[in-house]
């Protein structure tokens, strides 16, 4: 079983690291895009079916991804793979 | 014509009952490895995979409303549903598994944690916000549950419809010979629900955590790959031209204006809708699920794929929920309407679409693939219930040593009996729509996000201040709730209206809910006492 001592914890990293600021400036930067006024009215069907809010939105997703998977190479909150035992 | 029917409905009915059948088998095999251990049944001995975490949750926060509700408010509301929620989610869920899911999982298991409020009453030095969190935590669940138990029976029944129209007939006044083609004849509402429900309950009784993992992945899978097979065959028999890209067009291009744009969506309440995923950074049934990790880099493959799930999953629901509300969408068998009138009972949109537009087998697989999602919910909800109760009331109250771990799995299962079946019975209620009902139950969870950033990321939170943003949640959510059902277009249409510069700005409720709670919290934190040196430095060893 996992002790229960104040120090069990492991450490995080101290302060923000310049890859935890790019993912916040990213995260920051897909919320805003996500908000596509520019597309509002817009009825254009991509690549012929697909419409172009749908298509800019499964778009975010596809950026999330991978901004996500920047911060688990850059930004990765932890050290140690497990805590003390 | 009879004859027909029946046999349409039986190829349905087997193969939902085989789905079942196998999903039992899963669970008693599962059972096999079960460890006898309270921390086998509750988190699996912390023993699980990236895999298997990916997929159990995603299983678990993809449920009826993933599938069922969003092709449903695609058909109401067009395309913009996949902004409010499934690209917004993809940024904030994952935001919430690297911000506090790999944090709590570091605290949880260093300090031995299964739940959340053992977490938030170690943290605070306090038994109050415990006791206040559980009963709220339970009540919020509730609806999550009956999201899930109302879809079941409307999938089933939708999808067996024919199989016995003598004994289960559905009149509809002045539908085709006085009845409702789209559903008359299928099992009822109520016994697709409680079969479901059992199912549901057999599985997550002997394969606890360990169980429920492995039948999350399985209809994980299941789902995702059936759902696409779905949205192939339908755009094929909807389409009705030679080739695949060939019906995408003109099924594009049969949209009417309102549906492939947001003509009629407000920019504001879009944008508040993006405090909605906050929810799940506190789902206890997905803090649970954080406990099986086995370590922090577990995490990173749910991190970096959810996003991509969610648009496998929603984007083929969205664009099939637009399409029902096109000309190419046959006229008859009408769409199935709301008991006592003429509105189109949108959370049946798919289904319907499953039964009257694929091969009765195909469809049979097909209905096995919306239940596997919705039960992929179901069980961890069921589970992180008993769980609660077990350890927040049981071993809270009693001690942790007054009870065998064999006696503490029996209360656990006991109180998920008693939860199921008093879900079960609001489910027997008129409930018109499973995405109002889960925007809700969201939002409720949603209001208590400030509670667990600042629990992880501020010393200065004191248990006066938690209480008091807890008590702000549920006030600010009560209050508006009572609003909305004064409302006369209802809880689903129900938002505020901010003037500013003449203009009346439409916002989700939500962001009152948090608000309340954050101010409630930082205020009250701010002039209480903060909590003792040694609490901060259990959780704060960097800067104490």
């Amino acid at each position: 079983m996992p002790n229960s001592t104040d120090s069990s914890a492991p450490p995080d990293r101290k302060g923000l690291s310049s890859g935890a600021l790019l993912i916040a400036g990213l995260v920051i930067v897909l919320l805003i895009l996500h908000q596509d006024n520019w597309l509002w009215h817009n009825d254009t069907l991509l690549f012929g079916f697909m419409p172009i809010g749908l298509a800019w939105h499964a778009g975010i997703s596809i950026a999330a991804s991978f901004t996500w998977f920047l911060a688990t190479r850059v930004a990765w909150p932890l050290d140690e793979e497990e805590p003390q035992r | 014509m009879m004859i027909a029917e029946m046999q349409n409905g039986v190829p349905q009915f087997i193969i939902i009952l085989v789905y079942l059948s196998l999903l039992l088998a899963l669970g008693l095999f599962s059972s096999r490895l079960f460890k006898g251990t309270k921390e086998d049944y509750q988190v699996a001995s912390h023993s699980i995979g990236p895999f298997l975490l990916l997929m159990s949750m995603f299983g678990t926060t993809m449920t009826a409303f993933a599938l069922v509700g969003s092709s449903g408010e695609a058909f109401r509301e067009g395309i913009g549903v996949y902004g409010m929620l499934a690209s917004s989610s993809g940024i904030i869920h994952s935001l919430c598994f690297f911000l506090i899911g790999v944090k709590v999982w570091r605290f949880a298991r260093a300090h031995n944690y299964t739940t959340q409020i053992e977490f938030f009453r170690d943290r605070l030095n306090n038994n109050l916000v415990g006791w206040l969190l559980f009963p709220i935590l339970v009540g919020m669940i509730i609806p999550y549950l009956l999201v899930g138990v109302i879809s079941a029976g409307g999938v089933v029944q939708a999808l067996t419809a024919g199989l016995a129209p003598d004994m289960f007939p559905v009149k509809l006044e002045g539908g085709p010979g006085g009845i409702d083609p789209a559903v008359h004849g299928g099992i009822p509402a109520w016994l697709g629900s409680l079969t479901i429900c059992t199912v549901v309950l057999v599985y997550v009784f002997f394969g606890g955590m360990r169980g429920t993992t492995w039948a999350n992945t399985f209809q994980t899978l299941v789902f995702m790959v059936l759902g696409v097979v779905t949205f192939f065959v339908i755009a094929n028999k909807l389409g009705k031209q030679d080739g695949f890209f060939e019906n995408l067009r003109v099924l594009g291009e049969s949209i009417p204006e309102e549906g492939k744009t947001r003509v009629e969506m407000s920019k504001t309440k879009f944008f508040t809708y993006l405090m909605i995923p906050l929810s799940v950074g506190m789902f206890p049934h997905l803090f649970q699920h954080w406990m099986t990790a086995k370590k922090a880099s577990t995490f990173k493959l749910s991190v970096v794929c959810h996003p991509l799930f969610i648009m496998i999953v929603w984007v083929p629901c969205v664009l099939v929920g637009v399409w029902a509300t096109g000309e190419l969408m046959p006229a008859k068998p009408p769409l199935p309407r709301l008991p006592g009138g003429d509105i189109v009972d949108a959370n049946k949109v798919l289904p319907f679409l499953v039964k009257t537009q694929t091969a009765p087998i195909l469809g049979g697989f097909l209905a096995a693939g919306i239940l596997a999602a919705i039960m992929s919910s179901l069980d961890s909800q069921f589970l992180c219930i008993g769980t609660m109760f077990n350890n927040d009331v049981v071993n809270h109250t009693f001690g942790a040593d007054r009870f065998t771990d064999k006696q503490q799995v029996l209360f656990t299962r006991l109180f998920i009996v008693a939860i199921v079946a008093i879900t079960y019975l609001l489910s027997l209620g008129n409930v018109r729509s499973v995405f109002a009902l889960g925007v809700w139950c969201f939002s409720g969870f949603s209001s208590l996000f400030p509670l667990v950033v600042a629990a992880l990321y501020w010393r200065g939170l004191t248990a006066s201040g938690a209480i008091a943003g807890i008590l702000a949640a549920i006030t600010s959510w009560s209050y508006l709730f009572y609003q909305g059902t004064l409302d006369p277009q209802g809880l689903s249409k129900y938002v505020l209206r901010l003037p500013i510069g003449g203009e009346s700005y439409e916002v989700m409720p939500v962001v009152a809910m948090v608000f309340s709670t954050l101010i409630a919290m930082v205020v009250v934190s701010l002039v209480t006492p903060k909590p003792p040196q040694e609490t901060l430095a259990k959780f704060f060893p960097d800067q104490a």
